[in-house]
């Protein structure tokens, strides 16, 4: 009984009849309300799991200060022996610490928190506040740095989050381009878009990791050694699409990587 | 939810011994609000896939289900209002009607269907496409990509449950197309459409949600991403 009814209410779907466009409208109704339920559902699930990787970011390092500072207290050790510990504690605090100010940052940026002060904005003036946070780092592993913007170009964006986006960039540039390598940044306007784009000759990305690597705490293994946490390029992701734009990545690994930031003027 | 699902979808030209396998078991389901994208070489299969999830074409075996209805059971004039009220197109040639206005050509398929313009949601997708000042021209003023833009605001204006995007940008340059890929993605997400992008393009895919790779009338691969 129920089939035939399903059914001969799916007769009436697709005529031209106003009961048709009635039913579908309310089911456009239907539709949205339980898309917005679906999507309280899966935001509570994407916390959860947030809370369980956080927690799993904070408890490497916390549980090394808490065995060297053990170590420490132990009556036999010699001077050096401390003075090594206490090193080891320190840059463990300092990973600590530039983990919780990251963490502040993304979290503000994902609950709205931060008003973004978008406006018709400088490109030049950003990229200069981007590149002033790299600049020694890029001089002393000897990367030349060029910089190719017009004046006149202009994005809807907020100059302090761009810059910061742009510059979690370029620091991966420089951290992942070997000494002597080249970071070029060129900015130009389209169509919709304005288009800011990081190039350098670093050791690139397999096409198959170019969503990875925007994923919080995500680390290529082949670069455990290089120091960070994986929240960067996370953070640039966040502070972009806020600003209605969108990255882009291309890369021929061993040759070097394209990042290109599209912002709306 | 799932707004799109295919089961052991079939299409077969000729007989055996000389039977051409152009689509061969293709089952998938495609969630509601999220960017797929199909790629694959040409002679793939995936616009015949394509053709099949928009009513375009029957398949020789297996159903296609587009939000809860199936596209088997349907006559031809059922089909033509269903595919008008459900699914947004997008092809690669635009296919904007030369003589109507910009306007007229994105609010085409809601007066089709007998229905009045919701002015304020128009107004939201031709600002967020940057049409503002193009809709009283003829299509054949504009440049591709814009020509693109309206064909996109054209797919959108009837809040679909489905957009199809066969080759959005096989006619543009890299920028251009970046920046269409850009603004489908963008109206997407902002205006809750489920979407289904044909591409050839690699490059092009890395926007979507989640990449379905096909390879000789069958899902090689399907990842999700970000």
């Amino acid at each position: 009984m129920g089939n035939e009814k399903d059914f001969s209410v799916y007769r009436e779907y697709n005529k031209e009849t106003l009961t048709s466009k009635v039913v579908m409208e309310l089911e456009k109704t239907e539709e949205i309300l339980r898309s917005r339920m679906l999507t309280s559902e899966q935001e509570k699930e994407r916390l959860q799991r947030t809370i369980s990787e956080i927690a799993h970011q904070v408890k490497t390092p916390l549980s090394n200060i808490c065995m060297y500072h053990d170590m420490l207290s132990d009556s036999d050790i010699s001077k050096d022996e401390a003075d090594t510990f206490r090193r080891i504690i320190s840059q463990q605090l300092e990973k600590l610490e530039f983990l919780i100010d990251s963490l502040i940052k993304s979290s503000r940026l994902e609950s709205d928190m931060i008003r973004l002060n978008v406006e018709n904005s400088s490109i030049f003036h950003i990229l200069e506040l981007a590149v002033n946070d790299i600049v020694h780092k890029a001089e002393r592993k000897k990367i030349e740095l060029t910089i190719r913007c017009d004046p006149d170009i202009t994005a809807f964006c907020d100059v302090k989050w761009t810059a910061e986006a742009v510059g979690n960039i370029l620091d991966n540039a420089v951290k992942y381009t070997p000494e002597g390598g080249n970071i070029c940044i060129d900015a130009c306007p389209g169509e919709v878009y304005t288009e800011i784009k990081v190039q350098d000759t670093g050791r690139g990305i397999d096409s198959g990791h170019y969503n990875d690597i925007f994923k919080r705490f995500y680390r290529e293994s082949s670069v455990s050694k290089e120091e960070g946490l994986g929240l960067g390029l996370y953070i640039s992701r966040n502070i972009i699409t806020l600003q209605r734009g969108y990255i882009m990545v291309h890369s021929v690994p061993g040759r070097g990587s394209c990042f290109s930031v599209f912002l709306p003027h | 939810m799932d707004i799109l699902q295919t089961k052991n979808l079939t299409k077969y030209y000729g007989e055996e011994p000389l039977i051409v396998k152009a689509l061969d078991g293709i089952t998938l389901q495609i969630e509601q609000g999220s960017f797929t994208a199909i790629v694959g070489t040409s002679g793939s299969g995936k616009s015949t896939l394509l053709h099949m999830l928009g009513g375009l074409d029957t398949p020789t075996g297996g159903s296609v289900v587009v939000d809860g209805q199936s596209l088997s059971g349907m006559s031809r004039s059922e089909l033509t209002i269903f595919r008008r009220r459900k699914i947004g197109f997008i092809f690669q040639n635009y296919n904007l009607i030369p003589n109507l206005t910009i306007y007229d050509n994105i609010v085409l398929p809601v007066e089709l269907d007998g229905r009045n313009v919701d002015d304020e949601f128009l107004k939201k997708i031709v600002s967020a496409l940057g049409l503002e000042d193009k809709l009283q021209r003829k299509p054949n003023k504009l440049s591709g990509g814009q020509q693109q833009r309206a064909a996109i605001a054209r797919a959108l204006i009837t809040k679909p449950a489905l957009i199809l995007a066969d080759e959005p940008t096989g006619n543009l340059d890299s920028r251009t197309s970046h920046e269409v890929v850009g603004l489908l993605q963008m109206t997407g997400k902002r205006f809750h459409q489920t979407i289904v992008m044909i591409t050839h393009n690699d490059e092009i895919a890395q926007i979507a949600d989640r990449t379905i790779r096909i390879e000789d009338g069958r899902i090689a691969e399907s990842r999700w991403q970000g």
